[in-house]
């Protein structure tokens, strides 16, 4: 299996990937982009299984970053892990297309309960 | 919902130390603690120190400033990276300074009713002031200091009201 970690913070990517380790993921194949923008690209080239994406980031946002891949119909599997969890922004996310958004701070348990279907 | 209520209303010292208590704990790993008898530090002591911004956009606009004297941030750095403290570099400490007050100002947000909007975090080194505010949580990591502040922007009324976070 193939994860996008997409984050324009290296310390978070690092975690990100870290947590997948910890709730149990061993063996992922894990590709990072810096931004939105960068994350459609990656998308294209190395058609990941799964994209775990920031929603504020410079360039373009995890939020358009989706919308984008939706709209050139790439359905690729698609969750948020933001520092934002309002209802708001779940009901955007899942209005956008994606199937799920885990709020800064997390731990294993959440990413083991979340992705336990996806991974 | 109802009643106008400032943000110095919604957010205390206390709503700021359960979030960035909240913070540590995942990622830090250890507890931060309110500092009751907090007293200022002089210039010198914080000339050195990483201070992280993010502005709350909305009707309880804000900016949050995250202040970690420079053993602290290099600390907490190393422990997010799950690194040795000499192996974290520049870029390192501010990106994980800039990471905690993302998550410290999007946890924030939350407690917000209302359209808010996060901005992006920016960090600069050195400070001569953020050690009163609107809010401020003086909090210390072990032998760390750490300064969470809060501000009110002019213009920010008042209309935002809090979640009702403790049922």
């Amino acid at each position: 299996m193939k994860v996008l970690v997409c984050d324009d913070s290296r310390v978070m990517r690092q975690i990100v990937v870290r947590t997948l380790r910890q709730a149990g993921f061993e063996g992922l194949d894990i590709v990072e982009a810096t931004n939105g923008a960068e994350g459609l690209d990656v998308v294209a080239s190395e058609q990941p299984d799964l994209v775990l994406s920031d929603w504020n980031m410079p360039e373009l946002t995890g939020i358009d970053f989706l919308t984008h891949l939706r709209a050139r119909g790439d359905a690729t599997p698609f969750g948020f892990v933001t520092s934002e969890g309002s209802s708001e922004m779940r009901d955007r996310a899942a209005a956008a297309g994606a199937l799920f958004l885990i709020a800064k701070p997390f731990d294993a348990d959440t990413f083991a309960d979340t992705l336990a279907g996806v991974l | 919902m109802s009643g106008a209520v400032a943000l110095v209303d919604v957010v205390d010292a206390a709503v700021v130390t359960e979030l960035t208590q909240a913070v540590w704990a995942s990622f830090v790993d250890d507890e931060v603690e309110l500092d009751e008898a907090f007293e200022v530090p002089s210039d010198a002591d914080l000339a050195d120190a990483l201070v992280g911004r993010i502005a709350i956009e909305g009707p309880a606009a804000a900016v949050v400033q995250v202040v970690l004297p420079e053993a602290a941030a290099r600390a907490a750095a190393s422990r997010m990276l799950a690194l040795d403290p000499d192996d974290v570099d520049e870029a390192d400490v501010a990106d994980a300074t800039g990471e905690i007050t993302n998550m410290v100002g999007g946890n924030l947000k939350a407690v917000l009713v209302g359209e808010h909007r996060l901005g992006l975090p920016a960090v600069t080194r050195g400070t001569s002031g953020p050690r009163a505010g609107t809010v401020l949580a003086p909090l210390w990591w072990g032998e760390h200091l750490l300064l969470v502040r809060v501000d009110a922007l002019p213009g920010a009324d008042a209309t935002a009201v809090p979640h009702p976070r403790h049922p």
